[in-house]
C-alpha cells in the first residue's frame, strides 16, 4: 500500500481509508519504512556480525578448558606410571642430558645385576650345602 | 595395566626362554606404545604440540617420533629381542634330565653347568 501510494498508482487518503488509519499516522508509517529501506542500503562491515559472549558463558568455557587441562595431566600421569614400570627407559628427568640418561642406565643395570646376584645366592648356598649321598 | 604387567612377567618367567618367553612382554610393550600414540593424538586435537605432550610423558620428542614412524611403518609389529637361544640337543638334555634325577635335591644349578659346560645356565635353571 505503501509503495503504491509512493509510486502514485493510489492516493493517500484512499490508503488511509483502506488501512483505517489517519493520514498523520499513515506519514509516519510510510517515512519509517523509507528510512528502514534506504539505512538497509548503507555500506556495513562484511561477515556475521560478531557473537557476544556473556560473562557467565565466558567463565564456563573457561573452566571447561581448565577440566580438559587437568584430566590430559591426569592421564599424562597415569602414562608415565606405567611407562616407569613396562618401558623406564623411555622416561627422561626434566633437564636431563643424554651422557646423564646413559649413567642412571648404566646405574640401573648394575643395581638389577646385584639385586639378581642377591637373588640367586641363597638359592646356589642352600642346594650346594648338603653333602651329595 | 599394572596387573597385567606382574602377571605377564610371571608368565615370561614360566614360559621358559627364546621368542615364545619374551612374547607377552613384547606384546603389553607394544600396548604400551599404542597408548602413549593415542595420547599424543588426542592432544594434538586439542592444540598441543608434539613437544609439549612429549614434556608431559616425560619422555625424549625423538623417541615419540620413532613410536610414530614405528606405528606408520609396520603398526610398532612385535620384534623379538636378543639373539636366538642355543638350545641343547636331545641326548644333552636328557643327560640333564637323568642328572638331576639322580641327584635331586641335592643338585644345584652351578654343579650342572659345571657338568654340561655348553649348554646354557637358564636352559639348566628351567630342566631343574
Amino acid at each position: 500500500m505503501i509503495l503504491e501510494t509512493v509510486s502514485g498508482r493510489k492516493e493517500v487518503p484512499d490508503a488511509c481509508r483502506e488501512l483505517g488509519i489517519n493520514e498523520t499516522a499513515f506519514r509516519a508509517l510510510r517515512d519509517r519504512v523509507l528510512q528502514s529501506a534506504v539505512e538497509d542500503l548503507e555500506p556495513k562491515m562484511p561477515g556475521r556480525p560478531k557473537k557476544t559472549v556473556s560473562g557467565e558463558q565466558e567463565e564456563i568455557e573457561r573452566l571447561k578448558a581448565e577440566v580438559w587441562d587437568l584430566k590430559s595431566h591426569l592421564e599424562a600421569a597415569n602414562i608415565r606410571e606405567e611407562l616407569r614400570l613396562i618401558l623406564p627407559g623411555v622416561l627422561i628427568s626434566p633437564g636431563e642430558s643424554t651422557l646423564e640418561k646413559k649413567r642412571r642406565r648404566r646405574r640401573e643395570k648394575r643395581e638389577k645385576q646385584r639385586l639378581k646376584m642377591m637373588k640367586q645366592r641363597p638359592d646356589t648356598s642352600g642346594s650346594q650345602g648338603g653333602t651329595p649321598a | 595395566m599394572t596387573q597385567c604387567w606382574r602377571h605377564t612377567e610371571a608368565q615370561a618367567e614360566k614360559q621358559g626362554r627364546g621368542y615364545r618367553a619374551q612374547k607377552p612382554v613384547r606384546e603389553l610393550e607394544r600396548r604400551m606404545r599404542k597408548r602413549v600414540l593415542a595420547f599424543k593424538k588426542l592432544q594434538k586435537m586439542s592444540g598441543r604440540k608434539k613437544k609439549t605432550t612429549a614434556r608431559m610423558l616425560s619422555m625424549s620428542l625423538s623417541t615419540l617420533s620413532s613410536w610414530e614412524r614405528g606405528w606408520k611403518d609396520d603398526c610398532l609389529g612385535i620384534k623379538p629381542l636378543g639373539r636366538p637361544p642355543e638350545r641343547p640337543v636331545q641326548d644333552q638334555r636328557n643327560g640333564i634330565i637323568d642328572m638331576i634325577r639322580m641327584l635331586w635335591p641335592e643338585v644345584s644349578a652351578n654343579m650342572l653347568m659345571a657338568m654340561f659346560p655348553g649348554v646354557a645356565k637358564r636352559e639348566i635353571v628351567l630342566l631343574r
